[in-house]
């Protein structure tokens, strides 16, 4: 899975025809084989762009930032991705006329010790089902699966679900890095 | 002063220790989930003193609590009451293993800003009561910068007891501190003691394998005076532009003390919290009437930056960074206060 | 820390309905002993905490020389203070710490011509050296107030301006941005009237200025054209504090922390800091 020269191909061509002023992507983080998401404003660094199965983060947490507020964004969506870019424009966050979203039939991304992520796994849906330019092969939905761990907690009782919780969030440290770092939360508070 | 030095091996450190976890109350890294947080510990097996520095938090919460009760009061129609909460069970005597030596430093750092002026008397009391073991690192980290910041590797202060290991697997536990040298008197160390190893050769070799183990490396000195002339610089918004501005930085840092006070209220009793801040939230200095004089997230990240390293350095003459890199580690999306200012320093002055 | 945090509690005895908005709420401690012993310079601010709703920072807008109570005056403008606006009555508890802050410059405006230039709820951290004044009249030269507001209702301490206007060691000028029917005095921004109808003068005097920051701006300006040296402008900053003690890094603006440093900077000093208040 490797869709970096289509991508940079299609954002240069969106900058050259003035259809968007901010592209999202993913770019190399620049020090080893990880990416980060990069937010281009500026046509000459659309070489920059990749996509591969190491393109993990959901871009679509970039459309709620100050960059992107009422500007005409390309991003890159994979299927779970653009699940939530759907939510955001069903519940009147973003305006769909002014995204140009491209699609990935995404395979699974890897964590970054190289392996599958257990989301992946479990994938529904693979394609993006929202975009306006698809890359890959289409492979459909695929039928629901109950997680494994989420029967056996439901299974529990009301006791020892809280404690099962109790032990999760014995770690946390409540910087909220959640919350932010979810598309979905968009309320400003 | 002259402090003592005891040479073992790894069974002996060990041995010490147990010994230490039996007769102290001991903080210590405990795993969970993959990741080490510093807890109180009944056995050596529980914990691990050489935890990963990229997995391991910070100490600080054990001497800045993540949150903490101010005050709890009542308000009913007979009137108002106000309670002080007990001031915490962190102050005791106790000692800390394998603290990672950047984050020792930042307790060092920190005693700056809560000895000046007000003095905040919980943080130094926690501080002076505890005993910080810690181990001198051998080998950086993918995100480690702490060479290129107020760094010398010799200077070992910000411990107590410092374990540094040597050549052919010796350990030497040194005392850093006069509460370093009265607690190993109390507390002996076995084996021998010993003149301070950095006098050997192959140490010195060993060392500097070490320093230059490190993938990012940068000259601090020109740093702060390249930043300070750069605060109109477009280079804040280009480096930090894919931020989502979830704060974690902040939360994990071992330098970060911004705080807030929130009231909690049920019916006629409530309580009031101090707890963790960051200066890159939105609504940090979003004030009352709305006007916000850092609306953009470039202003939040320019002060972020300039206060570790221009501002805290004009008025405590030490930059609020120690380069851990935990920043970097925790970030979902990679950024490193090291590549933001690296970024910056490099600009042109010239807007 | 926390120690440090923890407020004591004052009595509303009255609450003084300045402008639709602003409401003067006088209080003291409940604790008498701690009364007396609570001392202020002009220009210092306290954090007034309503129990359940939050901790805010007000300047004290009253005199210490006016002994026995302390005001503050609050405009209704965020969640804390709508909740200090429709909750609190008089004979309620609030929680007080302070005073924090550096105050006005007293020693250096000795002797000298004070002009006071306020705006909108700007007043309420000058009334408390303007009280302090008064009751001092004999250290100053010439006294000149000059306060505006959008409307004739949005004026603050309607009756203190009435009190001020008939001591006739003062000079008194009141403005407001557009005429109204009853309305007999200045009409027009302050720092037109600043200009045109005060018309200072500049030697051995001091200018203490507040007000909203769009007023700030072009009075600056103005007093900047009519000559004045910077370091003969006092202003007091506005800026989010939490903590008061110099610790939570809010007000934190290069260097400088607001709470401890400040509130009270000339311009000559705000010029230095960077351009983030």
């Amino acid at each position: 899975m490797d869709y970096s020269k289509q991508i940079q191909d299609i954002a240069s061509k969106l900058f050259a025809d003035d259809k968007i002023d901010v592209f999202v992507g993913y770019c190399m983080n620049g020090f080893d084989d990880n990416q980060v998401p990069v937010v281009i404003t500026d046509p000459k660094e659309v070489q920059a762009l990749v996509f591969t199965e190491k393109s993990v983060f959901n871009l679509s947490n970039y459309l709620k930032a100050d960059h992107t507020r009422g500007k005409r964004v390309g991003l890159v969506v994979k299927g779970c991705d653009s699940r939530s870019l759907n939510l955001l424009l069903t519940e009147n966050q973003v305006k769909r006329d002014k995204l140009y979203i491209i699609g990935i039939a995404c395979e699974g991304v890897v964590d970054d010790r190289g392996q599958k992520m257990q989301n992946c796994m479990e994938c529904i849906v693979p394609d993006a089902v929202v975009f306006d330019e698809m890359l890959g092969t289409p492979k459909g939905k695929k039928d629901y699966i109950v997680n494994a761990d989420i029967t056996e907690l439901a299974a529990k009782g009301l006791v020892e679900r809280r404690e099962y919780f109790e032990e999760i969030f014995d770690n946390c440290i409540r910087c909220n890095a959640c919350r932010h770092s979810c598309p979905l939360c968009y309320d400003r508070l | 002063m002259s402090f003592s030095t005891f040479v073992t091996d790894k069974n002996g450190l060990q041995k010490l220790y147990e010994a230490i976890i039996s007769k102290h109350e001991t903080f210590a890294p405990v795993e969970k989930f993959g990741k080490y947080d510093y807890k109180k510990v009944s056995s050596l097996e529980e914990c691990d003193p050489d935890s990963p520095i990229a997995m391991t938090m910070s100490v600080k919460p054990l001497f800045f609590p993540r949150s903490s009760k101010i005050i709890k009061y009542e308000a009913t129609s007979a009137g108002t009451t106000i309670h002080e909460t007990e001031q915490d069970q962190l102050a005791g005597p106790r000692v800390i293993l394998g603290v990672k030596h950047c984050d020792a430093r930042g307790l060092q750092v920190l005693e700056a800003v809560n000895k000046w002026d007000y003095i905040d008397s919980d943080f130094l009391k926690r501080r002076s009561n505890t005993v910080i073991f810690s181990t001198r690192c051998d080998k950086a980290d993918t995100h480690c910068f702490c060479t290129s910041l107020d760094y010398d590797v010799e200077n070992l202060d910000a411990m107590d007891v410092a374990i540094v290991s040597g050549p052919d697997g010796k350990i030497y536990i040194q005392a850093r501190t006069e509460k370093g040298e009265n607690f190993l008197n109390q507390n002996p160390a076995p084996g021998s003691q010993s003149p301070a190893p950095s006098a050997g050769e192959e140490m010195k070799k060993q060392y500097e394998g070490f320093m230059t183990s490190f993938r990012l490396k940068m000259d601090y000195k020109d740093v702060n005076e390249k930043m300070a002339k750069r605060f109109d610089s477009t280079a804040f918004e280009e480096a930090t532009r894919n931020c989502v501005s979830c704060n974690t930085c902040a939360f994990i840092c071992p330098t970060c003390h911004c705080f807030k006070i929130s009231d909690e209220k049920i019916k006629d009793t409530g309580v009031r919290y101090k707890s963790y801040d960051s200066c890159n939230n939105v609504y940090f200095t979003l004030e009352a009437g709305g006007h916000n004089p850092r609306p953009a997230k470039y202003r939040r990240w320019r002060q972020r930056s300039m206060h570790k390293f221009v501002y805290y350095k004009e008025r405590f003459g030490v930059n609020l960074c120690v380069g851990c890199g935990h920043c970097a580690i925790s970030c979902p999306v990679n950024i490193s206060i090291f590549e933001v200012v690296n970024h910056v320093a490099a600009a042109p002055t010239e807007v | 820390m926390e120690a440090l945090l923890v407020p004591s509690l004052a009595r509303i005895d009255r609450i003084i309905q300045e402008t639709p908005d602003v409401r003067t709420y006088r209080m003291k401690f409940k604790d008498d002993s701690l009364m007396e012993k609570f001392s202020w310079q002009p220009g210092q601010f306290v954090e007034f905490s309503l129990l359940g709703s939050g901790e805010c920072t007000f300047c004290i807008s009253s005199s210490v020389t006016r002994k026995g109570y302390f005001d503050c005056s609050i405009k209704r403008a965020g969640i804390v203070t709508a909740d200090i606006h429709s909750d609190l009555e008089e004979g309620d508890d609030v929680g007080i710490r302070g005073p924090y802050g550096n105050c006005f410059p007293l020693e250096d405006i000795k002797g000298k011509n004070l002009l006071f230039v306020g705006g909108g709820i700007g007043l309420a951290p000058l009334r408390s050296l303007i009280q302090y004044c008064i009751d001092n009249r004999g250290d100053y030269k010439d006294f000149t107030i000059l306060y505006g507001a959008r409307t004739s209702a949005d004026l603050c301490f309607k009756e203190e301006i009435e009190e001020w206007k008939k001591n006739t060691s003062i000079k008194v000028v009141l403005t407001i941005d557009k005429p109204e029917d009853t309305w007999k005095e200045n009409v027009g921004v302050v720092p037109k009237i600043l200009e045109e109808v005060v018309k200072p003068e500049i030697a051995n005097t001091k200018v203490i200025t507040c007000g909203p920051p769009i007023m700030i701006k072009y009075t600056l300006q103005s007093l900047d054209r009519l000559g004045f040296a910077p370091k003969d402008v006092i202003t007091t900053l506005e800026m989010k504090m939490q903590c008061g003690l110099g610790k939570c890094g809010r007000c934190n603006i290069g260097s400088t922390y607001i709470c401890k440093d400040g509130p009270v900077f000339t311009y000559e000093q705000l010029k230095a800091l960077p351009d983030e208040f």
